[in-house]
């Protein structure tokens, strides 16, 4: 019996503890909303969506991920395909990337701690979600409603 | 224009989406929990002893490496002190397990988002046992 309380306690710890993050992160995506600074990191970040071939509003959601975790960044995506209506090959190829890469600050730590060399650590995880998403997004074609631009065929 | 408008939409939005979250988090750890119990993972581990040398890391690392994946991160490190490993070594373990943790419960939340599960699963322990081959190969 006492198993299950213990159960009970450390999923509602579980819960408060993603709580905790996901809601002030919420709260920042709308201030960033309202004052436009969206669009300023967006645009900053653009370069990068580029190079992976996401749709521009759909960055974001990959830094909030790299940084907070998979779960947050989740959270983020799944507002933003609230707000911005995001396409399933960005979110695809996003997720690909946070798959083997997020949450690099707190793992790092955590790794770091028990006597890991940090940086073969970090040069692996960016290695992997870079090379990964890379060759997805070659991969995958853009469809011609997803952007401006359309992918020309390489035949 | 940031107003007392904008804190409520951003609270109410946390709130929505961590109890969509939650709808796939609490059944997953529930299921995480009870294998942890089940001594599962022990069995898995003696399966995969004999791998572990590819790595360069000894059998017992097995456990290591089946607890990071399928619980996470900390339980994974929990069962690392149990174990003497050099520098190279425990750097070898990181990788992997940083590359490749919690394997259930977040393919669940990637599966969430209307991703494949078994593509975010292959990607991860593919680069998981790639990386930590070749960091071996090159330091060790």
């Amino acid at each position: 019996m006492s198993g299950i309380i213990d159960i009970l306690i450390n999923l509602l710890t579980f819960l408060w503890n993603i709580a905790k993050v996901l809601i002030p992160i919420m709260i920042v995506i709308e201030i960033f909303k309202d004052t436009k600074l969206i669009d300023k990191i967006s645009d900053s970040f653009n370069p990068v969506s580029k190079f992976f071939t996401l749709s521009k509003t759909s960055g974001i959601s990959l830094l909030f991920g790299m940084f907070f975790g998979l779960t947050i960044g989740a959270g983020a995506i799944l507002q933003s395909v609230k707000d911005y209506n995001v396409d399933k090959r960005s979110i695809f190829l996003i997720s690909m990337f946070l798959s083997p890469c997020h949450a690099i600050f707190e793992d790092t730590f955590i790794m770091g701690s028990v006597g890991a060399n940090v940086v073969p650590l970090l040069v692996a995880r960016l290695g992997s979600a870079i090379i990964v998403t890379f060759i997805l997004s070659r991969l995958i074609k853009k469809e011609p409603m997803d952007g401006i631009e359309v992918i020309r065929g390489r035949d | 224009m940031v107003t007392l408008d904008t804190f409520k939409r951003g609270f109410k939005n946390g709130i929505n989406t961590l109890i969509e979250l939650s709808k796939i988090l609490v059944p997953v750890y529930i299921a995480v929990e009870i294998l942890s119990v089940s001594g599962l993972l022990n069995i898995l581990a003696e399966i995969f002893k004999p791998v572990m040398s590819i790595m360069g890391l000894p059998g017992e690392a097995s456990l290591v490496i089946m607890l990071g994946y399928f619980l996470g991160t900390y339980a994974g490190l929990g069962a690392l002190a149990a174990i003497e490993l050099n520098t190279v070594q425990i750097t070898t373990i990181a990788i992997m397990l940083s590359l490749s943790h919690s394997l259930i419960s977040e393919s669940a939340i990637v599966k969430k988002l209307g991703v494949s599960a078994a593509a975010s699963v292959a990607v991860r322990v593919f680069f998981s046992i790639l990386m930590g081959f070749l960091y071996y190969r090159i330091f060790g």
